[in-house]
């Protein structure tokens, strides 16, 4: 990519601070039951996505956290139309792309990338980097020539940290954290404008995963790109993203700015998620009560009557069994859905 | 220069295990109760005398070792020995019988991998769909059907309803017919213990062509190239099938031996003058130089097969490097 691109997107970023460059609404994505060997018969539904809405500006990062289960990956998936959503909205740059075509679908595609978890997998392990890198853009036509191509993968290449010769070495040749920028590196390709981060540093030793965060941030301050980040790592959430949501199976129990919701946590569910991560301070540490949640996530084909937290909630209430919570903004950028609130007012 | 290097020290570790497993079979054969001469024994017309003259003129009356040693002599110079039986050269017999063997069993693997690999990705693609399931009990019927047992049925249908030959490679006809008939009539009577031999071995390789596109239509690059907005075709055909044949490369190594190894069961049962037929009655009546020539052949098909299927491992797979 050219200077001046780069400038130019610095530029339409700055111009569109406010410009929601994805929004979801009323997103739902079921994964049906089927019993019977020969007769099958729907008997129920995984609800791994169950109708949540939120909205992406551009040059944020949003995040999305929760636990194993909870629907974040699906919520990614979906977006991307990697499934096809069972009914809501999904807009893109305006559009609702959740029933589009694939043809029609091409240009959005061109628009969101994803760099997955584990960059062993990510990479095939049948094609050299140089393959990996251009056929993205051989596909997406943002080259002309593969000789342009591969001009272009190599400065890629440079921007993530790699080298040039790398170009014809294969996956297996590199470490994990190279394998990462490689990663990378591919969704960078196409110029896009959201990247969705599933869980891009789990995989990665401690020292790598900051090497390869300050990579992230780097990109997205000089290119303008929205992050949808999807992580268990809730200091890091709190680090690198300006929003996120929290997730309980497959709703948004508590979602604002990253700073209110994790200073001023109200749901339950959030309080006990952020408890559960240390506090690298020994003497904070030591004080720090930490709430432990009894019994397990529920399963998501029979879910709780009323709130779905209901059965771990140390703070259960009679209204919390009868009625999902709806909900409610307590501040202009936090929102929960927990009868708390109210409590919270009187 | 390595995969040279490489190849040569496969096949130089050849000549020890040849050498192992021929002593293993001919110690078996030693082993087992009965020698070639037991035939004649019965027999009240041959004499005491002839049987001796037999026994010194085939070698029997030396010690197994002497026997091994003599036998192990000759193959060194490419010479199989004799037939006890047929009283001609082991390597004419099996000169003889080898195109036979060829024929059907390179009909039938040809047929099985093409069958069985189409149909594996068909199965994959279309998971737990009513195509798939009846493609799997089809594979488990071929899985779980014992040959012999097929075999039987299938030549009883072919005696009650006339509509194949009921075994054989040649009809009495067959050396008066022209070229293209006696053609079609082999091809006719090949039909049979094909089939036999191609439903045992699609299901396996089915399977395993199912089950290796499954685990590699899992993985994130195959789902990158799914959010690239490729075609499902490029990107099962570009990305997901190419990573999924390794296993079916190692199989196809490993079966290349059959090719000339014989079925000895399906041979016998539709009378087809093949390998595995002559090795069986070579067994039944201990005549041993042939069950051994019969052993080193399968021997260095097996292993050879393995060094190619190897090395095809490492042509289509860049993981993959020998030293």
């Amino acid at each position: 990519m050219s200077n001046n691109e780069v400038a130019e997107k610095v530029q339409n970023n700055v111009a569109s601070k406010d410009e929601v460059v994805a929004r979801v609404v009323n997103l739902k994505k079921y994964f049906p039951i089927y019993k019977g060997f020969l007769v099958k018969k729907r008997v129920g539904d995984v609800k791994a996505i169950d109708d949540i809405s939120f909205e992406v500006r551009r040059g944020e990062t949003f995040a999305i956290v929760g636990e194993s289960g909870c629907g974040k990956t699906t919520t990614a998936r979906t977006m991307l139309r990697l499934t096809d959503p069972t009914d809501g909205k999904i807009e893109i740059l305006g559009t609702d792309i959740s029933k589009l075509s694939r043809e029609e679908l091409l240009p959005f595609r061109r628009k969101m990338q994803i760099v997955f978890q584990n960059p062993i997998g990510s990479l095939n392990p049948r094609m050299t980097v140089g393959q990996i890198l251009t056929e993205p853009m051989l596909f997406h036509k943002i080259v002309s020539n593969q000789q342009e191509a591969n001009e272009r993968a190599v400065e890629l290449l440079r921007m993530v940290g790699l080298k040039p010769f790398h170009m014809d070495r294969y996956p297996h040749q590199f470490s994990g954290g190279q394998k990462q920028r490689i990663a990378i590196a591919r969704a960078l390709s196409v110029n896009p404008e959201i990247i969705y981060l599933d869980e891009p540093t789990s995989a990665l030793d401690v020292s790598v995963q900051a090497q390869i965060v300050n990579l992230l941030l780097d990109f997205q301050k000089n290119m303008g790109l929205t992050y949808i980040f999807i992580s268990h790592n809730l200091s890091l959430v709190r680090f690198i993203s300006n929003n996120v949501a929290v997730m309980y199976l497959g709703r948004i129990v508590e979602m604002g700015d990253v700073n209110e919701v994790f200073d001023n946590p109200i749901h339950p569910y959030t309080k006990a998620l952020l408890s559960a991560s240390p506090i690298p301070d020994p003497a904070i540490e030591k004080k720090r009560k930490r709430i432990i949640l009894s019994g397990n996530v529920p399963s998501p084909i029979i879910r709780p009557n009323g709130c779905f937290f209901n059965p771990r909630c140390p703070f259960r209430m009679e209204q919390c069994d009868k009625e999902y919570p709806q909900t409610k903004s307590i501040s202009e950028n936090h929102q929960v859905a927990c009868y708390l609130v109210d409590k919270r007012e009187v | 220069m390595g995969l040279v290097k490489y190849i040569a020290r496969r096949l130089i570790i050849l000549i020890p295990e040849l050498w192992i497993i021929t002593i293993i079979v001919f110690t078996l054969i030693q082993l087992s109760p009965g020698t070639f001469l037991d035939q004649y024994r019965l027999d009240p017309s041959i004499s005491r005398e002839t049987l001796q003259a037999m026994e010194k003129q085939l070698g029997l009356d030396k010690p197994a070792v002497v026997q091994y040693f003599y036998w192990l002599g000759k193959l060194v110079r490419f010479d199989f020995g004799y037939s006890f039986y047929y009283r001609r050269p082991v390597i004419d017999l099996i000169g003889e019988r080898l195109l036979g063997t060829f024929v059907l069993s390179l009909y039938s693997f040809v047929i099985s991998w093409i069958v069985g690999v189409v149909l594996g990705i068909v199965s994959a693609l279309k998971k737990y769909t009513a195509t798939d399931k009846i493609l799997t009990v089809i594979a488990f019927s071929g899985l779980a059907l014992p040959g012999f047992f097929l075999a039987l049925v299938l030549l009883y249908m072919a005696a009650r309803t006339g509509w194949f030959p009921i075994g054989g490679l040649y009809s009495p006809e067959t050396a008066k017919m022209d070229v293209w008939s006696a053609f079609k009539d082999i091809f006719w009577r090949l039909q049979l213990p094909a089939f036999t031999l191609t439903f045992g071995s699609f299901a396996g390789l089915m399977r395993y062509q199912r089950g290796s596109l499954l685990d590699v239509m899992n993985e994130d690059y195959v789902e990158f190239a799914r959010a690239k907005g490729m075609p499902e075709r490029v990107v099962i055909y570009r990305h997901a099938l190419r990573n999924a044949i390794n296993p079916l490369i190692t199989i196809f190594g490993a079966s290349l031996a059959d090719l000339l190894s014989g079925a000895v069961i399906t041979e016998t049962i539709f009378s087809w003058p093949g390998l595995g037929r002559l090795t069986y009655q070579a067994l039944l009546q201990k005549d041993y130089y042939v069950v051994m020539a019969s052993t080193v052949i399968s021997t260095v098909l097996l292993v050879i097969g393995n060094l190619i299927g190897d090395i095809l491992l490492a042509a289509v797979d860049p993981r993959i490097r020998y030293e």
